[in-house]
């Protein structure tokens, strides 16, 4: 197996072991969303006494959608504004716990896992922080360098004169495109592994554990931006295959939404497994990518 | 019963009776012959025309007046760039160096050079720089019916495009570009007191008006360049690198043009043997009351031509699609096209200030390369553009209202068709994934009903308190009214109003009371629609109806002496109440309901009371009252009251206060799933953020 496979299978094991991590982040997003559609909720309850309620409850229907935002426009300003607060807390929590379920699955404890990812999260947050904030801050300048700056100077190449959309404004869409992506692959698969780093303490600070996950991925950036993109892939599918079947289900009672809401949710749960997967993989590279490689004992011992 | 036959059967003799009245071909009064040459090095025109104007007036005629349109871009002092501030839509002008002009070198009546006595005016605005009126005083004035024949040569620098007409690169489109005279109105016409001159400044928002005629028109270009022109083309001749070709086109006010070398041109042919599909045919013959072959009576062959950017390639074939859709829908319900082709100009993305523009038998589009494959196909911006430029080939082409003074019998009546036609063939014009999709109808109506606009709708083009007002007046104002008459009168009546209003006035020029006469001419309420017409077109009126309150409770028993004088209900001799029937049986209920009309506009409507046991009861609500008590005893509870239930009233300003849902109401809960599929979708854009970071 070479070092893609081996992380991938490495990864999906870890998070089927430490399944209630799964469980954990898929909360996070239950109670963020919640709290952040609470006064949207409490607003969109006038449509049952609208027109439009009969509408919408037989299926999509965008006249009925549009005149029932309309009819709630003055509240809607109000209630969107607990939507960004929602998205932050949720990305303060997903980065919170993301070096704490590192640290739990290296450490390979089952029991009081979720407990623990949280405890070991807030404690590493400083220097998770400090990794964030360096990926953030890298990503954007090589973003502007590699995809941006040539895709500029393509597009402003043929002059003023040139006719739109000719063969050099194509080729720098194309460029900004394709390099913005391998561009965010490699930093993204360098920020997962100086995580990883954090985790088991082998860097004392953020700036460090990216320096040194540089290292690692360095030689090996195809492999990296693989094992990111992978998961990307499996991530868009999930997305698709729930988003359809909950379109699909289309309610047309109360129970009917409920159950609704049970199946989405199964989709986002198993999103949550694919991200806990993800860092397990990444874990497993950086692994992998050790100059001495030293045998593992915790991970590999049957528990 | 009999006399609503009675009256019947007026309306049907009224509605054979109309189109004795209309025209087959128009009255023409000018013929235009123009040789132009076009140096795209320099931008400029070189014209020469033979104008004959026929004085269709009782009276003579002593000035001819003059449209120069392009001195709208002479300067930053003209009246359109004042009123446009240089912006017009989305597009901005480029002032370094894309102003433009045109300049009238020789002018003869009769042999005689007549330029030296012409002068500028400003009617509409008095302002003192605005070149884009000239006024001839004549010699001798042209007698009643006669016939004065000019001849004008002039120079035009062609501006930069971001109003209309103008170029880009090697991208040039020509319209409003030849000297124009303007409308001899003879007392009568348009509904006007006293003849006159109808001949307006050009205007940010203000379009067009003019006699019908004919044109015959000469283009000379460099060779290399691509020519999409109104009119047919008759003959093509070359001398040296240029080329000069020929178009004829009878029976018409406008003739534009466009010049580029790198149009793909692709074209098909809309065949009514083909292409008019039976439904259609059957459903418009029922509802219009026509045979169907009244109906195909004129209906021939089109050839549409598109000439399209090389960067739109692989959306072209939409143009030809739309096209043909529209030439049915419209060849159908208002009457058949009755010229042999239509040319779609597709500009340029750095060229789009002169798209989505209608000139007769040639318009232009508009789309961008974003559209061409990806996620965003589903925008049919293209469709939408097309059915409503070729609609204005009815609505002020044929059908030739004054774009000046009353935008909305053009833009209004058209957004009316174009959505009309939108939704029968697409419903959405916005399509995403998963089936989800918006119309523009549905879209603009509601923001319509809600907004309190500042101005009535009819108004000159210029008149409106700003440019919103104008666009949502002119566009979707009158688009919502007009879609709100269809449903007060139901299909057959509205849509045979419109076919009187289209028949009557082809090839002819109506005011806002001629449509508005076709249409209550069909009404069976003409006085409801009357006042609906006086509080939206020449008023700011609204109305919203609405479930003020709704209770249910037990009915009291009877209690008290009955006429036998025997205590009922109580005991007498005790002085006390005796307790209700422990079973409850025949138990009534008391329901007592409002219903309120706000606002100015009398609309007639409906109130529905559902009972818990599925009984129902529906209680109109007159147009003339502003409300509606009622308090109703029976065997059920009220569940819910809905004024509206089949949702007539699209101009509703609140439409969310129409039902009310009393406990005993068990239908499932629209806001549970509303709310249940909101999560969904911020739940995946929270989710996505594990895959960023
Ligand atoms: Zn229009």
């Amino acid at each position: 197996m070479n070092l893609f496979t081996r992380s991938v299978a490495e990864g999906v094991r870890l998070a089927a072991r430490h399944y209630r991590l799964s469980v954990l982040l898929w909360i996070t997003l239950f109670v963020s969303s919640s709290l952040a559609l609470r006064p949207l909720s409490g607003l969109v309850r006038a449509v049952d006494g609208s027109p439009f309620g009969e509408r919408l409850l037989a299926g999509w229907d965008g006249d009925a959608f549009v005149g029932m935002l309309a009819g709630i426009q003055e509240g809607l300003g109000p209630a969107f504004a607990a939507i960004p607060a929602g998205i932050l807390l949720f990305a303060l929590l997903s980065l919170v716990l993301s070096t704490g379920i590192l640290r739990t699955l290296q450490q390979g404890l089952v029991q009081g896992s979720m407990r623990r990812a949280v405890i070991e999260g807030v404690a590493l947050f400083p220097k998770t922080f400090g990794a964030f904030f360096r990926f953030g801050v890298g990503t954007a300048a090589w973003l502007l360098l590699v995809a941006g700056l040539p895709a500029w100077i393509l597009y402003e190449l043929p002059g003023k004169d040139a006719p739109p959309n000719n063969g050099f404004t194509n080729a720098a869409i194309l460029w900004g495109v394709l390099a913005a992506l391998a561009v965010f692959l490699v930093r993204r698969a360098r920020f997962d592994v100086a995580r990883a780093l954090l985790a088991q303490n082998a860097a004392s600070t953020g700036r460090g554990a990216s320096r040194l996950a540089g290292r690692r991925v360095a030689g090996a950036r195809v492999a990296a931006a693989a094992i990111v993109l992978f998961w990307l892939i499996v991530v868009a599918i999930l997305q698709t295959v729930f988003t359809r079947l909950g379109v699909a289900m289309n309610p047309q009672t109360n129970a009917g939404t409920t159950g609704l809401v049970v199946v989405r949710q199964i989709g986002f749960l198993l999103v949550a497994f694919a991200h806990v997967a993800q860092l397990g993989s990444l874990s497993a590279f950086e692994r992998l990518r050790r100059p001495v490689p030293t045998p593992l004992p915790r991970l590999a011992s049957p528990g | 019963m009999k006399t609503r036959l009675l009256r019947h059967s007026i309306w049907i003799a009224l509605t054979a009776a109309a189109p004795l009245f209309a025209l087959d071909a128009p009255r023409k009064l000018v013929d235009y012959d123009i040789r132009v040459t076009l140096d795209p090095a320099t931008k400029t025109l070189t014209g020469a025309q033979t104008l004959k104007w026929t004085n269709p007036a009782p009276e003579p005629v002593s000035e001819l007046r003059f449209h120069l349109y392009w001195n709208a871009f002479r300067n930053n002092r003209s009246t359109f760039f004042k009123e446009s501030g240089g912006q017009l839509r989305d597009d901005q002008a480029d002032t370094e160096g894309g102003w433009g002009r045109i300049d009238l070198t020789k002018v003869q009546i009769g042999g005689a050079d007549v330029l030296a006595r012409g002068r500028f005016d400003s009617p509409d605005d008095g302002n003192p720089d605005d070149r884009t009126v000239w006024v001839l005083p004549l010699e001798t004035p042209v007698g009643p019916g006669e016939t004065v024949t000019l001849t004008m040569d002039w120079i035009s620098k062609v501006p930069k495009v971001y109003a209309r007409a103008g170029y880009v690169r090697d991208y040039f489109f020509i319209g409003q570009w030849f000297p124009k005279i303007g409308v001899y109105e003879p007392a009568g016409m348009r509904r006007r007191k006293t003849s006159g001159w109808n001949c307006h400044q050009y205007h940010a928002n203000s379009e067009f008006y003019a006699n019908f005629g004919d044109y015959h028109v000469s283009i000379t270009v460099p060779e290399k360049f691509v020519v999409a022109s109104a009119g047919t083309w008759t003959g093509e001749t070359k001398q040296g690198d240029k080329k000069t070709l020929r178009y004829e086109l009878a029976n018409v006010h406008d003739f534009a043009w466009a010049a580029d070398p790198r149009f793909v041109v692709s074209e098909s042919v809309w065949d009514p043997a083909r292409d008019l599909p039976a439904a259609e045919i059957e459903r418009a013959a029922r509802t219009l009351g026509r045979s169907k072959e009244d109906l195909l009576r004129g209906m021939r062959p089109v050839k549409i031509s598109v000439y399209g950017q090389p960067d739109h390639k692989p959306q072209l074939h939409r143009y030809h699609d739309a096209q043909k859709w529209s030439l049915t829908w419209l060849g159908l319900w208002a009457f058949p096209y009755p010229y042999e082709h239509i040319s779609i100009v597709d500009p340029p993305e750095d060229g789009i200030g002169s798209g989505g523009m209608e000139y007769q038998t040639l318009y232009t589009g508009g789309t961008s390369r974003f559209f061409n494959s990806g996620p965003l196909v589903g925008m049919k911006f293209l469709e939408v553009v097309t059915v409503h430029e070729y609609g204005h080939g009815y609505w002020y082409g044929m059908v030739a209202s004054n774009e000046f003074e009353e935008s909305w019998m053009d833009e209004g009546i058209n957004t009316f068709t174009e959505w009309e036609i939108v939704d029968r063939r697409w419903k959405y014009d916005l399509e995403f994934p998963l089936g989800l999709g918006f119309s523009t109808r549905g879209v603009m109506v509601p923001s319509v009903a809600k907004k309190q606009e500042p101005d009535p709708i009819v108004q000159s083009s210029w008149g409106y308190v700003s440019g919103g007002s104008y666009g949502n007046n002119s566009y979707f104002r009158s688009g919502a009214v007009i879609e709100q008459m269809r449903r007060l009168m139901g299909e057959e009546r509205f849509f045979r109003g419109l076919r009187a209003y289209a028949e009557r006035w082809r090839y002819d020029h109506p005011t806002s009371e001629d449509f508005f006469d076709a249409i209550l001419s069909q009404a069976e309420e003409p006085a409801i629609i009357r006042g609906l017409i006086d509080q939206t077109f020449y008023g700011r009126g609204f109305f919203d109806v609405r479930v003020s309150s709704a209770s249910t409770t037990r009915a009291e028993d009877f209690v008290g002496f009955d006429d036998t004088r025997k205590a009922v209900g109580f005991d007498e001799t005790a002085g006390k109440k005796k307790s209700r029937d422990p079973d409850d049986k025949g138990r009534r209920f008391v329901s007592a309901v409002r219903v309120i009309r706000d606002g100015e506009i009398g609309v007639p409507t409906d109130v529905l009371l559902t009972f818990e046991n599925g009984q129902t009861l529906t209680r109109p609500l007159a147009a003339g009252n502003r409300w509606l008590r009622l308090v109703v005893e029976s065997s059920s509870k009220l569940a819910r009251v809905e004024v509206d239930p089949a949702h007539k009233l699209l101009l509703d300003r609140n439409p969310m206060n129409n039902l009310k849902r009393l406990e005993a109401d068990r239908s499932p809960s629209a806001a549970r799933k509303v709310s249940t599929y909101l999560k969904h979708g911020l739940d995946i854009v929270l989710s996505s953020l594990w895959s960023a970071f």
